[in-house]
């Protein structure tokens, strides 16, 4: 998995809430939509869509990863969002030449994943998103050391979460997931990126 | 009010308690309407206007405070006035016209009534035009009594004694005694084209002149409590420290003009922190501006339990760079001195800072205060993120922690 495009995923999620976007989009790919929705569960950011070069329409954009369970089964349950490919009905998409939710063979290299930005009191509420893990360097931890990173302390040359509001996302062979739930789940991994709604 | 009050102008109590009037009025006497909060009692629409477009006079019967005394409210009555005292009220009483009670007694609610109640039977010194001697109280052949006039007066006034004078008579010759020959009117009440005196007493009111006790404030101090609304004590109670002076020279094609700045940090040691630039040719006037300065920009820095900051926070400012960081109770303050004395005044003990690359002792101090005002308050983030937030300090030291 090639942090490259992380990379530029974090750049990209920086200048749009700069530039005080609404919406915007990043490339169709596993790792990157596994992540943002650890970011919307977390409050990042608002809505993720899979769609395709044109942004999908209004109702599409639901949350549907809300932090409250019940909300978000209702979301799911109600039928008309498609958040994966599988899940979206036979002959049920978004219209047109731009097949929206379903991925096909014909459509996947032309699929976005498109991404509501969060705002409050005027200022973007991802102010800050840096990669750990380098593509020259990887950073792997144990949950030893992720517990001491969550409390704030430096491990290496990883500089501990000491920010308010500040969340890190690791890569486990659970998925990717937040620090604090690697340490409920007493799993390591590698360190993909940290967030910060301060730009400190 | 004038003094005659009848007895039921004594007894009268109002129905509602009157408030203070809670908007600033120009008049002395409170507003009616404001603080009833309702219009008084009209008299009934067809009573209000006869066939001529006058006052009708309206029936006595059901006016309140026509009736007559009751045997209770007598027995009250017989309580503070003696028996010859009550006949003369009830006399009075009986005096009145039931009519005028109602046609007169009541408040005007007519376009041009005054906003407030008031009988004008008082002239106020501030409020009302000042009664002026009428012109005719000269006289152009008004002089001077000559010592002879003078001692014709005296003898007159020594013929006239009573047998057993008493200290009375002679403080009345004393001063009924007339110094000029004319119109008598002239020398009592003469006529003046000076604006009249400030009236006695006047002066007296709180807040015209000052007591023994107070002190003179300067005008800059003034306009400083001015802007700020703090007190003369609020002010003396911010303490101040200079961190920064140097004397400065504008070149000009008259030669150099020197002078001194001052940049001075301000607080109340309970979250109060501002700073202020002073910038004058003697030392001592760069100081108070830059002091004055200070407490005027003084702002409330968010402090998390009244110790340290909230979060880590960095500001560059110019080619500094502070980095402010957030500390457990009895940390301390462990920095640089200008960062401490801003700590100190305001009110922060526990913290710790790192000022990289430059450090010009200006932009320190600039930056420190940006650094403390731009805290990111926990809650908020947290409302941004729809988060639910619990300090679990408080959780598991409840006790010990407010």
């Amino acid at each position: 998995m090639s942090l490259v495009l992380l990379a530029h995923a974090c750049s990209h999620l920086q200048n749009a809430s700069k530039a005080r976007l609404g919406l915007t989009s990043l490339p169709s790919t596993t790792q990157l939509h596994n992540l943002l929705l650890q970011l919307q569960k977390h409050g990042y950011v608002n809505t993720v869509s899979l769609g395709g070069p044109t942004p999908p329409p209004p109702s599409a954009l639901a949350p549907i990863m809300s932090a409250n369970p019940a909300a978000r089964q209702e979301m799911l349950e109600s039928g008309h969002i498609a958040w994966g490919a599988k899940d979206v009905p036979e002959g049920d998409s978004w219209g047109g030449v731009d097949d929206g939710g379903t991925v096909t063979q014909e459509n996947i290299a032309s699929r976005r994943l498109w991404v509501g930005l969060k705002y409050w009191n005027n200022r973007p509420v991802l102010e800050k998103m840096r990669l750990v893990s380098k593509p020259t360097r990887r950073v792997w931890m144990p949950v030893g050391d992720l517990e001491r990173l969550a409390r704030g302390e430096r491990r290496g040359y990883v500089k501990g979460l000491r920010g308010v509001g500040e969340a890190m996302f690791v890569t486990t062979d659970r998925g990717i997931m937040e620090i604090r739930e690697c340490m409920e789940r007493r799993i390591g991994g590698m360190l993909l990126c940290r967030v910060n709604p301060v730009e400190f | 009010m004038s003094a005659h009050h009848s007895a039921r102008c004594i007894f009268w109590r109002p129905t509602a308690p009157a408030r203070a009037c809670l908007r600033r009025s120009f008049h002395t006497s409170r507003p009616f309407y404001v603080d009833t909060g309702k219009t008084p009692a009209k008299l009934p629409a067809a009573d209000r206007k006869g066939k001529n477009g006058r006052l009708a006079k309206p029936k006595p019967k059901g006016i309140p405070g026509a009736e007559a005394y009751t045997e209770e409210e007598i027995e009250v009555l017989k309580r503070w006035y003696t028996p010859a005292q009550l006949a003369a009220v009830e006399a009075g009483e009986a005096a009145v016209d039931p009519e005028d009670l109602l046609t007169q007694g009541t408040l005007r609610t007519d376009p041009m009534a005054f906003d407030y109640v008031d009988d004008f039977a008082e002239i106020d010194p501030v409020v009302d035009k000042a009664v002026r001697v009428p012109k005719s109280n000269y006289d152009p052949k008004s002089r001077f009594k000559n010592p002879d006039e003078i001692a014709q007066d005296f003898g007159k006034f020594v013929r006239e004694l009573p047998e057993k004078p008493t200290r009375l008579d002679y403080i009345k010759f004393r001063d009924n005694m007339r110094l000029t020959v004319g119109k008598e009117a002239a020398e009592r009440n003469p006529v003046s084209s000076l604006a009249p005196a400030i009236p006695k007493g006047l002066l007296d009111r709180p807040g015209v002149t000052k007591k023994p006790g107070e002190v003179d404030i300067d005008p800059a101090m003034k306009r400083l409590m001015r802007q700020t609304g703090y007190s003369r004590q609020d002010i003396l109670q911010f303490k101040s420290k200079v961190l920064v002076q140097h004397g400065v020279v504008n070149q000009t094609r008259m030669g150099k003009i020197r002078s001194v700045y001052n940049l001075c940090i301000a607080g109340n040691g309970r979250g109060l922190l501002g700073i202020g630039e002073g910038k004058a040719t003697e030392f001592a006037d760069a100081r108070t501006q830059a002091q004055y300065n200070a407490i005027r920009n003084a702002r409330p820095i968010p402090r998390y339990e009244d110790r340290t900051i909230y979060g880590d926070v960095k500001v560059k400012m110019g080619a500094v760079e502070v980095e402010l960081m957030t500390r457990p109770p009895g940390f301390g303050i462990r920095c640089q001195s200008l960062i401490f004395f801003m700590c100190d005044l305001a009110g922060i003990s526990d913290l710790a800072a790192r000022v990289t690359r430059s450090r010009n002792p200006m932009n320190v101090i600039k930056a420190t205060f940006h650094a403390l005002l731009n805290q990111r308050i926990p809650d908020e983030i947290a409302r941004g993120l729809g988060k639910k937030l619990v300090d679990v300090r408080k959780v598991y030291n409840g006790s010990s922690l407010s």
